[in-house]
């Protein structure tokens, strides 16, 4: 680590460069030095902000010697979007210092809560769809937005249990908070199958019902099997394994709808080594058309955004 | 597949009742009914759906505290850790997305925790557990060029003060804390839990971007001590000898010096 990353500490301040049209993958820090190393031919690094609230040491050594090399996403877990209390406005400072500090091509959110009262549940617990929250939740993408001074994007989540309650179907929910606010959305591939799994609904026609001319980066993850109280198949958003067919497969009809996106692999539990991560990359550039370890360079126009990495 | 779960439910259940306040407590207390309105496929209550945000929170609570505390895991064993953790997620979960200061709270819990009185401890190696932490996210800075030292006059020598580095954290223990708190890189290493004749501290420093760690003997402990507090070298090593008349200073200055945990020459005003 110490060849490659200097310990002295830069003063950068990055141009902001937009996030290509390809394979991303979810930034670990026991991947960095190897990244690095073999300048890997991936498109851009997503990362949590709150990861990088620290004051600094090596997540910014590290996060900086990758963002001089590609472009950067940001993503938060812990701004409790879809919760019931205002946002938290310390929580929002340190996040906007992070993407002061690192000029990502997007920044994005989830539809879900994590904060209630003083306690921060670390995880993204589901709201129903309900008139009142889409209000709060528009409010409080409307603060993050403005605070920001830019764009957003909001995910949809997986989710486990739906509420008796909700008067809105998901994507209509989505499509309204991106109406109201102006964000974008994230769509993440694996959390259609899991939740529609879990929900007994089709994936297919719930991507064919989403408002995918919102959607500017897309996630791609594994997720893990369980049965619910009725013997039914209970899919959890485990990101601890290799995408399944069935996600790649939704993965296809989605880019046939919306044509080349940003395409993130997470993989957040039982971290692999690098090339498994490489390879799940290599296989959504595939899809995407960007056959980068063949292909040659010319005529890739996305890929001349993030010619510096090599 | 069927398309019904795409449909919208309709019910008589009031639209504005909070969710966060029913859903939140129930999460890290099993005991705690499950929310109404928490429904599977079909409409039917779905308790063992509801579990998995239970699963969720308190097992990525229990891995951040794996993480943070991996000594204090291996001194006192995987399922102790894991009872133990349970009990202070329940009394201490999180108030801050910033999950690096989780478990701040952990030595003062360790140390009130009844049936742990003969582990005195516990407690401050839990104590150098999240300072190396707090240690690892610290403000940058260039730690103290010994050089400069050397461009002192002689006489402004012994009241030079000195800026302490960001990351410079200092624990106090009783016992041989170092060697408990190196327990993380050596799991099957027997270990000595004796207490001392003097409390002596673990110095915890940052020189560039790797934390380091060293056992101080009780008398470089009051050196280190009292410059990180602004006293001059000369009041420092005054100190010390106090402490132990046999007290190296000069050791002692190369050992501030090549630790880090010093930046700056704050004065040398006499």
């Amino acid at each position: 680590m110490q060849t490659i990353l200097s310990a002295s500490f830069p003063d950068q301040s990055f141009e902001n460069s937009p996030l290509p049209a390809r394979a991303g993958v979810g930034l670990k820090p026991e991947h960095i030095a190897r990244i690095l190393q073999e300048n890997a031919p991936i498109g851009f690094f997503e990362v949590h902000a709150e990861n990088y609230m620290g004051a600094g040491g090596m997540p910014h050594a590290q996060l900086t010697a990758i963002r001089e090399n590609y472009p950067l996403s940001v993503h938060g877990v812990g701004m409790s979007i879809g919760g019931e209390q205002p946002l938290d406005r310390d929580h929002l400072a340190r996040f906007k210092a992070v993407v002061d500090r690192y000029q990502p091509g997007m920044v994005s959110e989830h539809l879900a809560w994590s904060t209630h009262d003083d306690v921060f549940y670390n995880d993204l617990l589901p709201a129903p769809y309900t008139d009142e929250t889409l209000q709060r939740v528009c409010e409080h993408v409307d603060e993050m937005q403005e605070y920001l001074g830019r764009q957003i994007l909001i995910e949809n989540p997986s989710t486990y249990v739906a509420f008796a309650q909700s008067t809105w179907l998901e994507f209509d929910f989505m499509a309204a908070i991106a109406e109201r606010t102006g964000c974008g959305l994230l769509f993440d591939v694996n959390n259609v199958f899991v939740s529609a799994t879990n929900h007994g609904y089709s994936p297919q026609e719930y991507i064919r019902a989403y408002p995918l001319n919102k959607v500017r980066e897309l996630h791609l993850a594994g997720h893990a099997h369980d049965k619910d109280d009725h013997q039914r198949p209970l899919l959890i958003d485990a990101h601890d394994r290799e995408i399944c067919d069935d996600v790649w497969e939704l993965y296809k009809l989605t880019l046939s709808l919306t044509g080349p996106l940003p395409s993130l692999i997470e993989w957040d539990a039982d971290i692999p080594d690098w090339p498994v991560l490489a390879a799940e990359a290599a296989r959504a550039d595939k899809y995407l058309g960007r056959n980068l370890h063949t292909a040659p360079k010319e005529k890739d126009t996305a890929f001349e955004t993030s010619a510096n990495v090599h | 597949m069927s398309t019904e779960g795409l449909h919208k439910n309709t019910t008589d259940e009031p639209a504005s009742f909070s969710v966060n306040h029913k859903f939140a407590p129930a999460l890290l207390d099993p005991d705690l009914e499950i929310p109404a309105g928490m429904v599977g496929p079909n409409g039917n209550p779905a308790p063992k759906r509801f579990s998995v945000y239970r699963n969720n929170v308190v097992v990525s609570l229990m891995e951040a505290m794996a993480e943070t505390f991996p000594s204090i895991k291996t001194i006192i064993g995987e399922e102790n850790f894991a009872t133990l953790t349970r009990a202070f997620i329940a009394s201490h979960p999180p108030s801050s997305p910033m999950m690096q200061a989780y478990g701040e709270e952990f030595p003062q819990f360790l140390e009130a925790f009844a049936p742990l009185a003969n582990y005195p401890f516990l407690s401050d190696v839990a104590q150098v557990e999240i300072s190396w932490i707090d240690a690892y996210h610290a403000a940058d800075a260039q730690p103290l060029d010994g050089a400069l030292l050397g461009e002192i006059k002689p006489d402004n020598l012994m009241n030079t003060r000195f800026d302490v580095h960001p990351a410079t954290r200092l624990i106090k223990s009783a016992y041989q804390l170092h060697h408990l708190f190196s327990s993380r890189e050596n799991s099957s290493a027997e270990l000595n839990f004796e207490k001392n004749e003097n409390i002596s501290a673990v110095l915890i420093t940052r020189p560039n971007l790797v934390v380091e760690t060293c056992q101080l003997d009780h008398a470089t402990t009051p050196f280190i001590e009292n410059l990180a507090s602004s006293h001059t070298l000369g009041e420092s090593i005054e100190t010390a000898m106090q402490a132990d008349q046999n007290f190296d200073a000069s050791a002692a200055i190369t050992l501030m010096l090549t630790s880090g945990a010093m930046t700056a020459i704050s004065n040398t005003t006499s």
